[in-house]
């Protein structure tokens, strides 16, 4: 028995290092095997994104603003492509074909399939059930002339046992509350902007200066309205990115455009020109252009489609009063 | 009789008998457990540290080349401005440099050779386009992925970044994105989160700069477990 007493504290020692080795052990191998594959995530569907390596604020109410059609259906084909962009750099898309369900912006009037690109990707495939954002064809873009998904793959998502899951939702939401949050959105488009514009400005271009033929260009517009009531000049003068203005319009001397501008102005070091109207430069970000046509559309980054000035006018006011 | 032999085999009798043949073998066991233990616990631990947002690829090196590509990121219209490159070039060395200057061995180094397969560059990836992405090609120089879900398993071989030249950029720290995604963003911060992409790091929602969404507070610098991630992959 003594010499069992004398060996107790050796034991104690050795009793917990193997317990402790082995709990580390376990540990490990639980982690590890639960990180390994992606089949297995998939099979799980309690979290599942494409993984995606961009960055972009996207959400599916800005992306339901934004969007030009809003697709579910399911994918009848993929394709690869590549191209030299700049004649050096190797670019590589998908392109995609789904055969539509339903189309939530309804106004997609064309046959039942939709093809679209998207950045390459092993994501997807034929016969998966996809809830997609899509922007309008720019054949400047790198997308060429097909529609695209809005922010590469944050406008992507997959439908699993009626939940929705991509980047922005890696623990899935119910398809119905999605339907429901793209609805609302779409039901409140340019409300976010109408209040958080500095002015609301409807007016024609008089006049278009370049500084140098790298800066912002400074637009001179002749205001016809101001919706917000809090500015009185006749004339403004706004700083925009000229190829945003050329995006809606032709960014030309008489176009008639209505131009949200942003709060966070700064103002010219001189108080005024020297013809006594006001230095100050207005910014307008790309979110904040509508070209009006001469039958009276608007068409802008939250209603691509076109709504009549009339209509937009009666929205800004309506969000601006807190209807 | 079997319970009177059972009687003065006593509980101490099996240890002693137990203890000449086993306790060699317990302690050679245990031994190795600890010495194990203690040898790959620091090694372990940090691989578990980077798993939750480390996809798994890895480039087959300490050491990774890359290019700026002056006319494509002559674009890039940042403080108002387009052809600006000498400011785009700082404020992506800013980012590199973030990384290089970390404990890891890991390093990215600019090189002026048209050579080089590993471009950071800029287009027009579309009005409603992402504000930058990064491209990956895994074991080949034409297999390449935007994202990482069934993306191959392998050594990464060439990667590259676009920032979108329908973007506003910024030199300065910009916090809002006003009106969801009109920009201005912060350029430094938004290269600092793609060259997390570029060592395979997945978008996470812990305190990272690799953030899923853009935020100026998680941006701004790389983390400590963007750092302790990085070398627990290259040391």
């Amino acid at each position: 028995m003594g010499d069992l007493m004398k060996r107790q504290p050796l034991l104690l020692v050795l009793v917990p290092a193997v317990v402790i080795g082995a709990v580390i052990m376990v540990t490990y191998l639980a982690l590890y095997a639960t990180h390994s594959t992606h089949d297995e995530v998939r099979s799980n569907v309690e979290s599942y994104t494409p993984g995606y390596m961009g960055e972009g604020n996207f959400s599916i109410d800005s992306m339901s603003r934004f969007a030009r059609y809003i697709v579910i259906g399911t994918i009848a084909d993929t394709t690869s492509r590549s191209y030299l962009l700049f004649d050096k750099v190797e670019e590589y898309h998908n392109g995609i074909v789904v055969n539509i369900d339903s189309e939530l912006t309804g106004t997609y009037n064309n046959d039942k399939r939709i093809y679209f690109v998207g950045p390459s990707t092993n994501w997807v495939k034929s016969g998966d059930k996809v809830l997609v954002f899509l922007a309008d064809k720019e054949p400047d873009s790198v997308w060429g002339n097909n529609y695209y998904i809005i922010g590469g793959l944050y406008g992507l998502f997959k439908v699993i046992n009626d939940k929705v899951y991509g980047e922005i939702l890696p623990e899935g939401l119910p398809l119905s509350d999605a339907i429901k949050i793209i609805e609302e959105a779409r039901a409140n488009r340019i409300k976010d902007i109408s209040l958080n514009a500095k002015y609301i400005v409807i007016g024609r271009i008089s006049d278009i200066v370049r500084e140098d033929p790298y800066s912002d260009t400074h637009i001179k517009v002749d205001v016809e309205k101001e919706l917000t009531g809090n500015y009185n000049e006749e004339r403004i003068t706004l700083l925009i990115d000229e190829k945003v203005l050329k995006h809606w319009g032709e960014g030309r001397v008489g176009e008639r455009y209505l131009f949200f501008v942003r709060d966070d102005t700064k103002r010219g070091d001189d108080d005024n020109n020297s013809d006594g109207s006001s230095n100050t430069n207005y910014s307008v970000g790309k979110s904040g252009v509508y070209y009006i046509n001469d039958d009276g559309i608007a068409r802008g980054r939250e209603f691509p489609e076109g709504i009549s000035i009339d209509e937009l006018k009666a929205k800004i006011i309506k969000f601006r009063r807190g209807e | 009789m079997l319970h009177v032999y059972m009687s003065h085999f006593s509980l101490f009798d099996i240890y002693k008998l137990s203890e000449r043949i086993y306790m060699p073998i317990v302690y050679s066991i245990a031994l190795m457990i600890i010495t194990t233990t203690m040898i790959l616990l620091p090694i372990l631990t940090s691989s578990v540290y980077a798993t939750d947002y480390y996809s798994g690829r890895r480039w087959s090196g300490t050491a990774v080349d890359l290019y700026y590509d002056s006319y494509g990121l002559s674009y890039l219209r940042i403080d108002g401005q387009t052809n600006q490159y000498t400011k785009v070039q700082q404020q992506l060395d800013i980012a590199r440099n973030d990384w290089n200057n970390q404990p890891s061995r890991f390093t990215l180094n600019k090189i002026s050779g048209q050579g080089c397969i590993n471009w950071i560059y800029a287009a027009n990836r579309g009005y409603n386009g992402p504000a930058a992405e990064t491209m990956l090609c895994i074991n080949s120089v034409s297999t390449c992925y935007y994202s990482f879900d069934n993306m191959p398993s392998g050594n990464i071989v060439k990667a590259a970044v676009t920032f979108n030249a329908y973007d506003a950029w910024s030199t300065t720290r910009e916090c809002t994105v006003w009106t969801d995604e009109d920009g201005p963003w912060t350029l430094n911060y938004v290269a600092r989160h793609e060259f997390g992409h570029w060592v395979a790091f997945k978008h996470t929602s812990r305190v990272s700069v690799m953030y899923t969404f853009y935020d100026c507070n998680y941006r701004d610098s790389i983390k400590p477990h963007d750092s302790d991630s990085l070398t627990s992959i290259y040391g």
